[in-house]
């Protein structure tokens, strides 16, 4: 427990002094509202970089379940990414997965399992609990070191290198898809408004954009 | 209609009214009850129909949600194990009996399917499915190659949604049996392209249908029908109408029995009791006429029985009346000849003999002595009478003071005999109230000979009534002969058979106009003027010439008929006097009327409306009458004699000197005139003594203010004599003969008076004999 606890604050910094080393780091803030200008939390947002990829990483990744939820419910994350599925649940959980790019399953349990996942192949994994039927949580896997996701205020704001990249949004809950966009990053900070239709009834019926 | 056929009918008319609205009300209100039972089954088998349907429904949804949350299965779906899922699906499909189990992509496209005819890849309309998903969803029906499924869909998550599962029962005849069963009605299930637009209840002739349309998937229309039976639904009540008609049918039979027979017992005591009036109606008192009844009829029938005791004795006290004398307890005159009929009946030839006993005097006795005297004498003289030993006899009071008797003779020649023993019971003096009265009697004896004198014997009816008018005759004989006893003689009195047959003759003769008027002039002795005739009667008899009045006027005395006789004789003189009258010739004339007439109440106005009619002053009138007129009630005569005078008729007393009326009658009778009677003016030439009479007799009748007429001159010595009297007016042969109208009026000419007017009348005077002297009457 104790490692996890330190281990994220290293990650960050880590991070922050490679873009720092970049020193051409240009800031993007996507802003995303929903319908009457609300805005959207737990939006996806991705830069995929079109010039280039950068080296892999090997991240880490917390998914808790807390209530019979999942927790983070919205996840995004780099391929490679070794994931822990602690249960701070006092009842027992079998997450599973029948989403292509990696099924799994991790049979019943409590706590935590002696393994992580680790997630190799891009694409949008659906978690559930196949005792608890309610149980949902969506992992997005991106080969891009550029996402987030945006906050309670609608914002998602990173450093990007200047170039060129392909603009990925997905909220499990959003009513159309959003057609990936190209996006120029270059000399100014860059802000893109988006529109997102998000209703918290409306089904995931909006594949992830790949 | 009869009183029993009217009660019995009015109550069953009435009965049956009031069990056919019953009926009818109840035969409705099962009839409305058997259609609202119809609905409410309906109702309740469309809710149990779809409560079944839901039933299906969640145990599909259970099924396929099992399949769905099967771990394997959604591996398999996601791993697209085609095999493993038509295997998972055929499963779960057997364990619940679904004829129908798909799993489709998302979209609708069959990935696997399993007792369907649905090929991988194909279209399942799951979208529609998907809508009514849920546990609110209503029963979903779908038509899959000419079969009805009920379907349900569920999601198989994994954990989002990503295949579905359709399961579905086959609505199928089966299936149709099992929802009947449930609901108890008809169900019938069937695709249609246009059904029925709504799922109003249609009741199509005995059958009720309720139809209930499904949802269905697509554009065809699915219907189950539930269906009931009228004829089922009313059964029950028909069982109970059919239970009322019974006992309206019983009830009509008992009460119509019942209604026969209170009327019958009504009726028939009325019919015994209308028999038994019929039976009193007839003359019997001693019908039975109780009903043994406490009711109203008895109470009749009680009446009735009154009623039958009082007229018994009214009718025993009517009958006492009729035939029995109040006062002497004897018979009658009726019962007296019908007993006489039977006697002579029964006396078969046997000689009877009849008496008539008149009390003489009587009529004195019971004015001296008073009525109640009269009748103590009447009573015993009844007791005496019938104390005279007789074989088979009897005794009658006939009239006030005449009794009669009749009995049966061993010999025609015991009459005599008989005859004194009924005199020598009478010959002893009557005591009434201890005073001795002397009573004497004069008896008219007749006797029935063998043979009967009259030949063949009508009838005993007759014979009766001749021997008792024989006996009469024998009395009236007696009298005049101043006799106690007189037998009837046939050969004593030859015209007595005549004047028998005389009655229907006479009758005849002032019907046929067969009598005449003949008039005798009066002569005023002073002046030997014509003062007035006298009328006298001829009868002009077709076969025995013209007769005197002798020849009938006693006669008609005797039956009571002189009274027809004189009004005929009345009308005519005075209709002949007013026609001289209006011719200017004042003749009087004088018209006899007899003691009989003058009895007669109404003779005063009938003279009275004869003078007015003919217009006659009455002074022209005169009516002689004979002393005998007023010897039997002088105060009676004199009142009518009174009356007749207030109308100016002239009065004259005929036949003077020949009765016994006495000189103060005389004095104050309202005469005119005085006719001394013809025996004493014949006797008038010869005897002093007669001369002497008539002579005082004048004297007084003028001294009385009468004037005097002496009739039956037939000497000019007799007339001489009469006028050296002072008689006023002379009449006889010696002057005039009576004459028809015509030679009086030619003898008036010779005497140089104008002649007279003729009367209508058809006055034969040729015929007139002149040999008759004239009558007294």
């Amino acid at each position: 427990m104790k490692y996890r606890e330190w281990r994220r604050p290293l990650q960050m910094a880590l991070l922050g002094l490679v873009c720092a080393n970049a020193a051409t780091a240009i800031s993007v803030k996507v802003s995303v509202t929903g319908k009457s200008g609300a805005p959207s939390a737990d939006t996806i947002v991705v830069f995929d970089p079109l010039d280039g990829t950068p080296a892999p990483t090997h991240d880490t990744a917390v998914i808790d379940q807390i209530n019979k939820t999942f927790v983070p419910r919205v996840n995004v994350m780099r391929t490679g990414t070794a994931v822990a599925f602690p249960n701070s649940d006092r009842i027992r959980h079998q997450v599973y997965s029948f989403s292509t790019p990696h099924p799994f399953t991790l049979k019943l349990y409590a706590g935590s399992p002696r393994t992580d996942v680790v997630f190799e192949k891009p694409g949008m994994i659906v978690l559930g609990c196949n005792i608890h039927d309610s149980m949902v949580a969506f992992v997005a896997v991106v080969d891009s070191p550029y996402f987030k996701k945006t906050l309670e205020s609608g914002i998602a704001e990173m450093d990007l290198p200047p170039g060129r990249y392909r603009l990925r949004v997905w909220n499990p809950n959003m009513i159309m898809a959003i057609p990936p966009q190209e996006i120029t990053v270059a000399g100014a900070p860059v802000a893109v408004p988006l529109r997102v239709d998000v209703d918290p009834t409306h089904g995931t019926d909006v594949a992830w954009p790949e | 209609m009869s009183l029993r056929t009217r009660i019995a009918l009015t109550f069953l008319i009435l009965l049956t009214a009031v069990l056919v609205a019953a009926l009818t009300a109840v035969s409705i209100a099962n009839r409305a009850n058997a259609q609202r039972d119809v609905q409410r089954q309906l109702e309740f088998g469309a809710q149990t129909f779809s409560g079944l349907l839901k039933t299906n429904r969640s145990l599909l949804t259970q099924a396929a949600q099992a399949v769905a949350d099967d771990y394997g299965f959604r591996a398999a779906v996601a791993e697209h194990d085609t095999e493993t899922l038509v295997s998972a699906l055929q499963n779960s499909g057997t364990r619940v009996g679904a004829a129908m189990v798909v799993l489709t992509s998302l979209d609708g496209v069959v990935i696997a399917a399993s007792g369907s005819d649905r090929a991988v890849g194909s279209q399942f309309p799951i979208a529609a499915l998907k809508r009514n998903a849920g546990p609110d969803a209503t029963a979903t029906v779908m038509v899959d190659n000419g079969k009805i499924y009920q379907v349900v869909a569920v999601p198989v998550k994994s954990p989002l949604p990503v295949a579905w599962i359709a399961m579905g029962f086959e609505l199928d005849a089966a299936a149709a049996k099992g929802l009947a069963a449930a609901t108890g009605l008809g169900v019938t299930l069937a695709v249609r392209a246009h059904g029925p637009a709504s799922s109003a209840v249609t009741n199509d002739g005995d059958m009720v249908t309720r139809p209930i349309k499904l949802p269905s998937l697509d554009n065809t229309e699915v219907f189950a029908t539930l269906s009931r039976s009228m004829a089922d639904a009313r059964a029950p009540f028909d069982g109970l109408t059919k239970t009322l008609f019974e006992i309206a049918g019983v009830s009509l039979f008992g009460f119509g029995w019942a209604a026969f027979w209170i009327a019958r017992n009504i009726t028939r005591p009325l019919h015994d009791l209308t028999k038994s009036v019929d039976l009193i109606r007839g003359g019997r008192y001693d019908v039975e006429l109780s009903v043994h009844r406490r009711d109203e009829l008895g109470v009749l029938a009680e009446g009735l029985e009154h009623m039958q005791t009082a007229v018994m004795c009214r009718d025993n006290s009517i009958r006492q009346l009729a035939y029995e004398d109040t006062l002497t307890g004897l018979m009658n005159r009726t019962s007296f000849g019908s007993s006489l009929s039977e006697s002579l009946a029964r006396a078969a030839g046997a000689p009877m003999a009849v008496a008539i006993i008149n009390l003489n005097r009587f009529r004195r006795i019971n004015e001296h002595l008073g009525y109640s005297v009269g009748d103590a004498i009447l009573k015993q003289t009844a007791t005496r009478l019938t104390t005279v030993p007789s074989i088979e006899s009897a005794v009658a009071r006939l009239a006030a003071d005449q009794f009669a008797a009749f009995t049966r003779l061993s010999d025609p020649k015991d009459l005599q005999a008989w005859g004194t023993s009924l005199l020598l019971a009478l010959s002893e003096p009557v005591f009434v109230e201890a005073q001795p009265i002397d009573i004497s009697a004069t008896i008219g004896l007749a006797v029935t000979s063998a043979p009967l004198e009259s030949g063949a014997q009508a009838s005993v009816d007759g014979a009766a009534d001749d021997l008792v008018r024989c006996a009469d005759l024998a009395l009236e004989q007696a009298r005049r002969e101043k006799r106690a006893m007189s037998v009837y003689e046939a050969s004593l009195n030859p015209s007595a058979r005549d004047q028998l047959s005389l009655l229907g003759e006479l009758r005849r003769a002032v019907e046929k106009d067969e009598l005449r008027l003949f008039f005798q002039p009066k002569i005023e002795m002073s002046t030997n003027r014509v003062a007035g005739v006298e009328v006298l009667l001829r009868w002009q008899h077709p076969t025995r010439g013209m007769l005197s009045p002798a020849a009938f006027i006693p006669f008609a005395e005797q039956t009571g008929f002189i009274r027809r006789i004189t009004r005929w004789t009345l009308s005519r003189a005075i209709a002949q006097a007013a026609s001289w009258h209006h011719a200017g010739k004042a003749l009087p004339i004088a018209v006899n009327i007899g003691a009989d007439d003058v009895s007669d109440s109404r003779l005063d106005a009938r003279v009275a409306g004869l003078v007015t009619r003919n217009q006659l002053p009455p002074s022209l009138l005169t009516l002689e009458l004979t002393e005998s007129g007023f010897i039997e009630d002088p105060d009676r005569a004199l009142s009518m004699l009174n009356a007749l005078g207030a109308l100016g008729v002239n009065l004259s007393i005929d036949d003077f000197g020949t009765g016994y009326s006495s000189l103060s009658h005389l004095a104050r009778m309202p005469a005119h005139e005085l006719k001394i009677d013809r025996s004493f003016v014949q006797g008038l030439e010869t005897d002093a003594e007669y001369a002497a009479v008539v002579r005082s007799a004048i004297d007084m009748g003028h001294s009385l203010g009468m004037k005097v007429v002496a009739e039956g001159i037939e000497t000019e010595l007799a007339a001489d004599r009469l006028r050296a009297f002072g008689c006023d007016i002379a009449q006889g042969y010696l002057y005039a003969k009576p004459m028809p109208l015509e030679q009086l009026e030619r003898w008036l000419e010779g005497r140089g008076r104008v002649p007279v007017v003729a009367l209508p009348a058809n006055f034969n005077a040729d015929e007139v004999t002149d040999t008759v002297t004239l009558a007294t009457y």
